[in-house]
């Protein structure tokens, strides 16, 4: 049996009035991938961000219940929130690269940690990520370059990468691939079931066959709710509840 | 009785395009006419000479180092106060009374004129801290005078940075504050910049409160409580008195000449900032 | 960690309240200084006084207050149809290019020091203003003509945003319909940017009636209520500077009334600025 990373429970949240996330269980096991499929607007990208209490920027959030990290609570005040979020790690939709040099990206936010001092190790951090995310190969002889100079699916295994490059636990995915062409989202699929060895890694997307590929567990969020959870080829196969159907048949609407 | 249309269209035009002109022409003409008057007049013994007979002769060296000295105690005072306040109103706030207030102070102030300026300079620095007419009043009267122009272009310079960028260094688990200096501020600093050098222009130009601040002092100002001319007070006197043609107008040459490519700096400045972010 | 990010958020508000500090910090002094000898000669007394001789204890401000009255209508006059003929020619006849030129080459001209302004009146508006229309040339008219100039690249710029802040759509659907360019400027865009250009003019206003070294040069400074505009005249900002680098005990308390009156005229004109361009 696997070990429980993540521990949800009766996680409520609020956006001023409007509410995203409404009572919400979940675990969220060690070394797995969790894929988290849904409906535009359901609340998918809400969750991740409480997760890593990126959540907290939105001036009017409310949230309510427990999320437990490693058996830890991380929404209470008492955490340490620059140190969570070096712990569970953030890919957007969109790939924002800083408007550095690729090794620059990379090594940013693991030097301001001050734990990696010397040139050799910050150089082998930049390497081991790079090699990660599949884009090693690709870079190795431009990493003094601007990043902004990358296609559009290096930029995504660019930020992929930069989150290794922090050595973090858990990884979010905010559909990774949404812009990228099938064969970028080929590499980075491929990179993720690489990685899921050795993080815990949570993978939004709105691609159903995707998250079939990829995931081992999977969660169906339907206005707000958690509808469905369950072993992927379980789901995929057998689902549970009739909006699961008819989500994964494409007859949703 | 109604008038053609196409009638008008053509005569307003016309109208339009002849004040349009004027306007220029004038405005072209009086940058022309200084630098066609003054230029000839300068030299090495101009720019690098003591006054000498309350500035019929010699050069203008110490009113160089005057402008130079006010000028950039305005902006260590004025530029970390600035940028600070564009910080505060841009990343730490929400919109609110607050914001409301400090942007309405800043608007109010951009326009209270020079000459309560330097009255307010006069009253506070010279007579009640007792600094006497010297570098250090004209120059804290400057940073209140330049205030307002820094707090607005870097505010506008710090919103003009991608609001992904802090997103990404949060998500990172940096600091705020680490994301603001190492990520925003480097992103922003071209457009601040812009607002700083134009600051720099003004300084320069200001007559009203210097006078009644740094005094006209002939000499030389060494320590930050010696009175000195600066060169637009300088120019002032010069053409006040009809102590030397001549002199005034190199003196204003190298007036508007050094604050039309300091605006010409800030104006490139901006351009590229603007490039980058849009 | 927590309390360092708290400590640095304290500290920029400080510096956040910096400009807000400093003017009512400016508010407070002028006051100090010039409201008791308002008060001693009475409010009445003291601005509709015409009568300035501080030395022998008059105090009355009226001729100043008029003459900057004056100056500045006067500049408008100059001012205000160049820059709107300015504005809308940049704005919606000229070619982008050429725009992308003259906007800034104005803006830079903003740039020009007010003594160098006053300096260009002298040597060459008021000789010919003596020698044309009579009179001793340094004038309300001198003051009014080159105050119009000064304000041109703030109203000229203000006006061209306002201007282009109106959407092209309309422009075109105006056009569309037949509506000859001046048609479209007059029913369409300038109504529509009306709010900016009351600003832009306000503004401008604040400026002209803010303005000293370039009108002492040129306006003749003398002590009386101007009856033609080839008078001599003294504004409100003139008074302060040429007395008050020796006034002392109740002459200087009076410059800072002086001072008063100006600060009082420019708040009231810069929060209806802020009030109409807040408005949108
Ligand atoms: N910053 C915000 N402020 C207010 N409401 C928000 C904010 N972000 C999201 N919401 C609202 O919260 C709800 C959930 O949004 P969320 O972004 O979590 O959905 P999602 O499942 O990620 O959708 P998508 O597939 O479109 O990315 C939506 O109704 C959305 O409008
Ligand atoms: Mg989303």
């Amino acid at each position: 049996m696997l070990a429980v990373k993540i521990h949800v429970r009766d996680l409520t949240f609020h956006y001023g009035s409007q509410c995203a996330i409404q009572g919400l269980n979940l675990d969220i096991y060690q070394g797995e991938i969790l894929g988290l499929m849904g409906p535009a607007k359901s609340g998918k990208t809400t969750f991740l961000r409480v997760l890593n209490r990126m959540c907290d920027l939105v001036p009017t959030a409310r949230v309510a219940g427990s999320v437990l990290l490693d058996g830890a609570e991380i929404l209470g005040p008492e955490c340490d929130v620059d140190g969570l979020r070096r712990r569970v790690g953030m890919v957007f939709a969109k790939p924002v690269p800083l408007p550095r040099s690729i090794y620059e990206n990379l090594a940013f936010a693991p030097r301001l940690q001050k734990k990696h001092q010397h040139r050799h190790e910050l150089d082998e951090l930049v390497e081991n990520s790079l090699k990660a995310a599949q884009l090693w190969e690709e870079v190795k002889d431009r990493l003094r370059d601007s990043a902004l100079k990358l296609s559009g699916g290096q930029q995504q295994r660019l930020c992929l990468a930069r989150t290794l490059a922090m050595q973090p636990e858990v990884i979010l995915l905010d559909e990774p691939t949404s812009g990228l062409d099938p064969i970028s989202t080929a590499r980075i699929e491929e990179t993720l079931t690489e990685l899921k060895k050795d993080f815990t890694i949570i993978l939004v997307s709105n691609n159903t066959k995707q998250i079939a590929r990829c995931s081992d567990k999977v969660a169906f969020m339907l206005m707000s709710r958690l509808v469905e959870y369950g072993v992927t080829p379980e789901v995929f196969m057998v689902p549970k509840q009739k909006e699961t159907d008819d989500y994964i048949s494409g007859r949703f609407g | 009785m109604r008038l053609d249309p196409l009638l008008t269209e053509r005569l307003v035009k016309s109208l339009l395009w002849c004040f349009t002109g004027l306007t220029i022409f004038v405005l072209i003409f009086i940058i022309t006419f200084i630098s066609v008057k003054g230029l000839p007049q300068l030299s090495w013994t101009f720019l690098f000479h003591d006054i000498e007979d309350m500035g019929r002769t010699g050069g203008i060296f110490p009113t160089l180092v005057s402008t130079l000295y006010l000028t950039l105690i305005a902006l260590l005072v004025a530029s970390p106060l600035g940028v600070g306040s564009a910080i505060y109103l841009t990343e730490y706030t929400l919109e609110g009374w607050v914001t409301r207030l400090i942007r309405f102070g800043a608007e109010c102030l951009a326009g209270v004129p020079s000459i309560i300026l330097g009255l307010f300079g006069f009253v506070l620095f010279v007579i009640k801290l007792n600094f006497g007419w010297s570098m250090l009043s004209g120059g804290l009267s400057l940073a209140i005078m330049i205030l307002p122009t820094i707090i607005r272009t870097s505010e506008e310079a710090l919103k003009a940075v991608p609001k992904e960028y802090q997103d990404v260094c949060f998500s990172l688990g940096i600091s705020k504050w680490q994301t603001i200096t190492r990520v925003v501020l480097p992103c922003a600093l071209p457009g601040i910049m812009t607002g700083i050098v134009l600051s720099i222009g003004r300084s320069i130009g200001e007559t009203a409160v210097v006078l009644f601040t740094a005094g006209a002092s002939l000499r030389t100002p060494t320590t930050l409580f010696d009175s000195g001319r600066s060169m637009a007070v300088h120019f002032y006197i010069l053409a006040r008195e009809g102590l030397s043609m001549p002199n005034a107008y190199g003196t204003a040459a190298i007036l508007i000449i050094s604050i039309l490519l300091i605006n010409i700096t800030a104006y490139t400045l901006m351009q590229r900032f603007l490039q980058k972010y849009r | 960690m927590l309390t360092r990010e708290r400590l640095i958020e304290k500290v920029l508000l400080l510096l956040a309240l910096s400009a807000i500090g400093s003017l009512a910090l400016i508010t407070i002094f002028i006051f100090l200084e010039g409201l008791p000898i308002i008060l001693k000669t009475g409010v009445r007394h003291f601005i509709f006084g015409a009568h300035w001789a501080p030395t022998k204890g008059h105090f009355g401000i009226l001729a100043m207050i008029l003459s900057s009255i004056y100056v500045t209508l006067g500049a408008l006059i100059f001012g205000v149809p160049l820059a709107l003929a300015c504005a809308i020619v940049l704005a919606e006849f000229a070619p982008p290019s050429l725009t992308r030129i003259l906007k800034p080459t104005i803006e830079l001209l903003a740039g020009i020091p007010s003594v160098v302004y006053g300096f260009l009146g002298v040597v060459l508006l008021v000789p010919i203003i003596r020698g044309y229309l009579g009179g001793p040339g340094l004038s309300l008219l001198a003051a009014a003509l080159i105050l119009g100039i000064m304000i041109l690249p703030t109203v000229i710029s203000i006006s061209i945003d306002a201007m282009n802040a109106v959407p092209t759509l309309y422009r075109e659907g105006s056009i569309a319909l037949g509506a000859t360019q001046w048609q479209t400027v007059r029913k369409l865009v300038l109504p529509a940017a009306r709010s900016g250009i009351i600003t832009a003019i306000i503004l401008g206003m604040g400026r002209a009636i803010g303005e000293t070294m370039a009108v002492i040069m040129v306006a003749g400074n003398a002590l009386s209520i101007p009856t033609s505009i080839l008078d001599s005249v003294r504004t409100l900002t003139a008074n302060i500077a040429l007395e008050l680098g020796y006034a002392s005990g109740a002459h200087r308390e009076a410059l800072f009334a002086t001072g008063i009156v100006l600060f009082i005229i420019i708040m009231i004109l810069n929060t209806a600025a802020t009030l109409i361009a807040g408005r949108k």
